[in-house]
């Protein structure tokens, strides 16, 4: 316990016993956040408070019913598809590599180096430059994020065509910009049956965690955070402008700069490198490998990985299925963005 | 030249092996413990805080608040930051029940 928890413990072990806290003591809300501001609300306050839960209450209650619904009508589409996939009637809009080569592979682990220098850097230059201001921090982790992307040029040296790489990478309009971007909702609506699947998952390796370690009303002191991003705290503690930038980060610099290098760069490699596989074969083995790698970089930690696979493996087969990247960005915008949306509105 | 090139290509793939390996080691090793041994988890209190006002909000619609106390108990978990925000959600809905609010008089005092 740190020398705050016992201030704080004490103050609680003597309102527990219903005594009365000396007029010197520190202020609650400092040590216990909203819990604190709740606890020592007057009546009028703590209705206050009550009438804000309750509004976000019904908030979160209409946005989980609009997306019941689309669950619903997703899954009758992923299975109208699935169906019209084994028919040979949905055909692949991957384009077969001008050329069979590992050269993606190569731009893929420079970009992996790339990423992780240029966020430590990032991060460094947070602590020099910002102090303390997560405005400015979000802003450099925002241009690493971008600027990471200068991984491929590689193929560029190696001798591809910038307009081959676009073609190979899916940076293309497919079958047009605002059909790709239809596309892209409705390919949402048919991901989120496949993101539920790695959520009762993931939900399932939390009950197993919990019977291991310790759950609710146990002794145990382990965490409860696992499979949360971290980007909550920022969005707990921020201001205005860090929402928003984070709002951007995961709603734009995620969708585009993930779906770049895992749909675009990932997958088109492990589809080549798996030409002489059978077709479905091949698909199915790149569609698990790039979910997994996507999955495992992510800081949700190891429980969140079934879900996190979920949802990438629905954006894998967008990229199947259309060629383009767009669909795929949608959806990962999308889902971004409504997650931090309801973060903010639950923590504003 | 791309034939020539090959072996950057096998490094490439040991390269992103290693990687997302080390990664996914590392995601297994539990966080948020201090140099003293404290456990931290600035995630789980955030998340703590959002499960208590969702319950806070589901008892005054349902105007049910006097079950709230079961409601919270997946809230008695974690670290002791953690518990101790559970045990101050307690006594202010304890306050709440009673319609008085004893403890803080001093303070307006």
């Amino acid at each position: 316990m740190t020398e705050q928890e016992s201030k704080t413990q004490e103050m609680l072990d003597i309102l527990i016993e219903g005594g009365t806290l000396p007029s010197d003591h520190p202020p609650l809300v400092e040590t216990l956040g909203w819990f604190g501001t709740y606890l020592q609300a007057d009546k009028t306050e703590r209705k206050k408070i009550g009438t804000v839960a309750a509004n976000k209450v019904m908030i979160v209650g209409v946005v989980a019913l609009i997306i019941g619904v689309v669950v619903i009508v997703g899954l009758i589409f992923l299975i109208l598809n699935t169906l019209k996939a084994f028919d040979g009637k949905l055909t692949s809009g991957l384009v077969p590599p001008a050329i069979h080569h590992g050269i993606y592979a190569e731009v893929f682990a420079i970009w992996l180096l790339v990423f992780v220098g240029f966020t430590t850097l990032a991060g460094l230059l947070s602590i020099g430059l910002a102090s303390g201001n997560a405005a400015i921090s979000l802003l450099f982790v925002l241009i690493a994020f971008f600027g990471s992307l200068i991984a491929l040029a590689w193929a560029r040296i190696r001798g591809i065509s910038f307009k081959q790489i676009c073609v190979d990478i899916g940076w293309t309009t497919g079958r047009g910009l605002m059909r790709e971007i239809f596309t892209g909702f409705a390919g949402y609506a048919m991901t989120l049956p496949i993101l539920g699947a790695g959520v009762l998952i993931t939900l399932l390796l939390f009950v197993v965690q919990q019977l291991v370690t310790g759950g609710a009303g146990t002794e145990s002191f382990q965490g409860t955070g696992g499979g949360s991003h971290p980007i909550i705290v920022d969005i707990a503690d921020g201001v205005w402008l860090t929402r928003i930038l984070l709002v951007i980060m995961a709603a734009v610099a995620a969708p585009v700069v993930e779906e770049t290098v895992f749909r675009g760069v990932l997958y088109r490699q492990l589809r080549s490198s798996s030409c002489k596989f059978p077709k479905t074969l091949s698909i199915i083995c790149s569609v698990f490998l790039v979910s997994f790698v996507f999955a495992a970089i992510h800081p949700q930690g190891w429980i969140a990985i079934p879900a996190l696979m979920g949802i990438a493996v629905g954006m894998n087969l967008l990229r199947e299925w259309r060629g383009s990247l767009i669909p795929s960005m949608v959806v990962h915008g999308t889902s971004n963005g409504i997650v931090v949306s309801m973060m903010i509105l639950m923590l504003s | 030249m791309l034939q020539r090139l090959s072996p950057f290509v096998k490094t490439a793939w040991v390269l992103i092996i290693l990687f997302v390996g080390a990664l996914a080691a590392l995601q297994t090793i539990p966080e948020g413990v201090d140099g003293a041994g404290n456990r931290e988890d600035p995630s789980g209190l955030v998340i703590a805080r959002m499960q208590a006002e969702f319950i806070l909000g589901e008892g005054v619609l349902m105007g049910a608040t006097g079950s709230m106390s079961a409601g919270a108990i997946p809230l008695d978990a974690g670290t002791v930051g953690q518990r101790q925000r559970y045990v101050a959600f307690m006594i202010a809905w304890v306050i709440l029940k009673r319609r008085v609010r004893p403890y803080f008089e001093c303070d307006q005092g």
